[in-house]
């Protein structure tokens, strides 16, 4: 298929999936109240270790213009395909994306996009009363550069973020369940996301590994670039991790994709 | 190999006029399907063993299997559940890679899904839809106009065509959720037409179906194939699907092609003997009818609500003899000769291959 081709039937599908999402609105009010949650708690926990005289690294203006922006930036970067691949694997209905010249990752990608963009309606108003109710401690004072990189970042995040998601997806074509496996990650991931815990707030003898390991480059890295003054050094070397990450669970995903096909068994008639 | 197959021709079979002067646009040499399963026992301790160990089996689902399939043909593919129909099916869609063998189909090896291929080919598969549920019918045409990148000339030209002949203009614009079965199966058919595939592969496609939109399923069928000339080959349990629709069709049992051939050669190999039904006005004199029949004519017994009915069993070259001699018997209200209901005979063929000492 032709680039034009794909991104045809991608706008087509994205069409499809909003009226689709659209069905189920209460729904995606409720999940979207549960995701703010998250770095509201998590907020007021580290303004309350502030109040009582803890010494962090960052002061409390960093860590609530961290925590409003994440709820945003982990919207922008999330996926959620790997719930539903391995269904699709093991009850054979991946077969009907298998018989067309259309990739099923297009209804995967159209999914992403569509959800994303209901989500935003819905999280966007609250993310807007979470920021006013902190007005004062919401502090950007970035350049235009620094908003290029951030957001640039962020969707190598979300590449990045997408191509683990397949990664752990494909696990349905050996174990037809890969549920223990994105349990696992999942797990992994509440920690060195940066979501609850800013990675920034880790000890020091933690940093080495907290700044290089993969879950760090979803978002948190996002938030460093626009937050942080960091050095040129760190800056380059986060890009090039990001970039690697991005582009190497890409291709791993990818190549895993191809090698399980070969297994498909394409349950039921 | 069976007496059966030894019948039929096991390879190629009796081709349509116009595919006699082509090439087989399905052509299949060894093709060969194992699977890998782990037994488990029953219960508790069943579980925790196949934790520790697991005992591995190879299944061999298709057993090495030839045919072919020239242009225009309806092929029928019959046999019981597990006889590796499905297996086959999925092979030659692009869905299963063999584990060996060979298929070509319209020159592609299907199993490397090459977007031409793709393109040229449908599948429909009677308990999955293609279609998306919450929009409508005419959404999911649309995106497979994108998929299939048809022109806007020919798009409208194959919706027009097939909207006519399914009969379903006025569903095209209602979600798909909201349409009936019948509905369902008839947009499901025009979902993988409108690209106008060379070839068409229906896995069970009147499963669930009443009897009028099963038939309206099939003079569909017959005349995409009459007008367009497109391929058909169809698995099905519904016999009536395959009398109505197949010119030829193979049968396959525990992963081998028993019978390749058309469907009478296939009633008359089986069930060499015709039914004949008399409707007298009185009830006839059995006994005059014993001496005055051939030996060969099987008298079956009467039934209690209609004396009057005589039903005999008749060899075919004995039936000129038989029908010249029943209106001997009484004052005739009715004769009927019909060949035995196809559905018995294979039910009767594949008992034959699972339990010979039972078959009928």
């Amino acid at each position: 298929m032709t680039i034009g081709q794909t991104l045809r039937v991608i706008r087509r599908l994205f069409a499809v999936n909003i009226a689709n999402t659209l069905a189920y609105r209460a729904e995606f009010f409720i999940y979207m109240f549960g995701s703010i949650i998250t770095p509201i708690m998590a907020l007021m926990i580290w303004r309350a270790t502030l109040t009582s005289g803890a010494s962090l690294p960052v002061d409390t203006r960093y860590l609530t213009t961290y925590f409003v922006l994440s709820s945003l930036a982990a919207l922008v970067t999330s996926a959620w395909h790997q719930m539903w691949l391995p269904s699709m694997i093991r009850d054979g209905k991946l077969s009907i994306w298998l018989v067309r010249p259309g990739s099923v990752f297009f209804e995967i990608v159209a999914n992403n996009l569509a959800e994303k963009a209901i989500k935003f309606l819905f999280l966007a108003p609250m993310v807007g009363i979470f920021w006013w109710f902190y007005r004062d401690d919401v502090v950007v004072k970035a350049s235009v550069l620094r908003w290029i990189g951030f957001t640039a970042c962020l969707l190598f995040g979300a590449l990045f973020y997408f191509s683990l998601q397949a990664l752990i997806g494909t696990v349905g074509f050996w174990w037809q369940d890969a549920r223990a496996v994105d349990w696992f990650a999942g797990m992994v991931q509440a920690i060195l996301l940066g979501g609850i815990v800013p990675l920034v707030l880790f000890p020091d003898w933690a940093q080495g590994f907290v700044n290089a390991q993969p879950y760090r480059y979803r978002f948190a890295f996002a938030l460093d670039v626009l937050l942080r003054d960091m050095s040129r050094q760190e800056l380059v070397t986060g890009f090039i991790l990001q970039a690697g990450y991005a582009m190497g669970f890409a291709m791993l995903a990818r190549w895993c994709w191809l090698r399980g096909l070969r297994s498909y068994s394409a349950v039921g008639g | 190999m069976s007496e059966l197959a030894a019948r039929g021709s096991r390879t190629v079979a009796t081709p349509s006029p116009a595919g006699a002067r082509s090439q087989p646009v399905i052509a299949v040499t060894d093709l060969v399907k194992t699977y890998q399963f782990h037994h488990q026992q029953a219960g508790f301790t069943g579980a925790i063993k196949s934790i520790f160990k697991r005992e591995y089996q190879t299944r061999l689902a298709v057993k090495g299997i030839s045919l072919a399939v020239r242009p225009g043909e309806i092929v029928g593919l019959l046999g019981p559940n597990g006889a590796g129909k499905t297996t086959t099916l999925k092979m030659l869609t692009g869905l299963l890679r063999p584990s060996g063998g060979e298929i070509s189909v319209l020159g592609y090896q299907p199993w490397q899904r090459q977007t031409e291929f793709l393109r040229r080919i449908a599948l429909v598969m009677g308990q999955k839809s293609m279609l998306w549920w919450d929009v409508s019918a005419m959404e999911s045409l649309l995106l497979h106009k994108d998929m299939y990148g048809l022109d806007d000339a020919e798009f409208r030209e194959s919706v027009d065509q097939l909207a006519d002949l399914l009969d379903v203009r006025d569903l095209l614009d209602v979600q798909v959720r909201r349409v009936s079965l019948g509905e369902r199966m008839k947009l499901e058919l025009m979902a993988a037409l409108v690209h106008r595939p060379d070839v068409l592969f229906l896995d069970e496609p009147t499963i669930g179906l009443d009897v009028v939109a099963k038939a309206r399923v099939r003079t569909f069928l017959h005349d995409l194939n009459r007008q367009l000339g497109t391929t058909i080959m169809i698995t099905s349990h519904d016999m009536d699907d395959i009398e109505a629709l197949c010119q030829r069709v193979m049968i396959m049992t525990t992963g081998e092609i028993e019978y390749d051939g058309d469907l009478t050669t296939l009633v008359r190999t089986i069930q060499p003997r015709k039914r004949v039904r008399a409707i007298f006005a009185e009830i006839p004199d059995r006994t005059r009818i014993e001496t005055t029949l051939p030996p060969d004519v099987e008298l079956l017994a009467a039934d209690d609500d209609a004396p009057e009915t005589l039903r005999l069993e008749v060899p075919r070259d004995a039936l000129g003899v038989v029908l010249e001699r029943v209106p001997r018997f009484g004052a005739l209200l009715d004769l009927d000769v019909s060949d035995t209901d196809v559905e018995e005979i294979v039910r009767d063929l594949f008992l034959h291959q699972r339990h010979p000492e039972v078959a009928s």
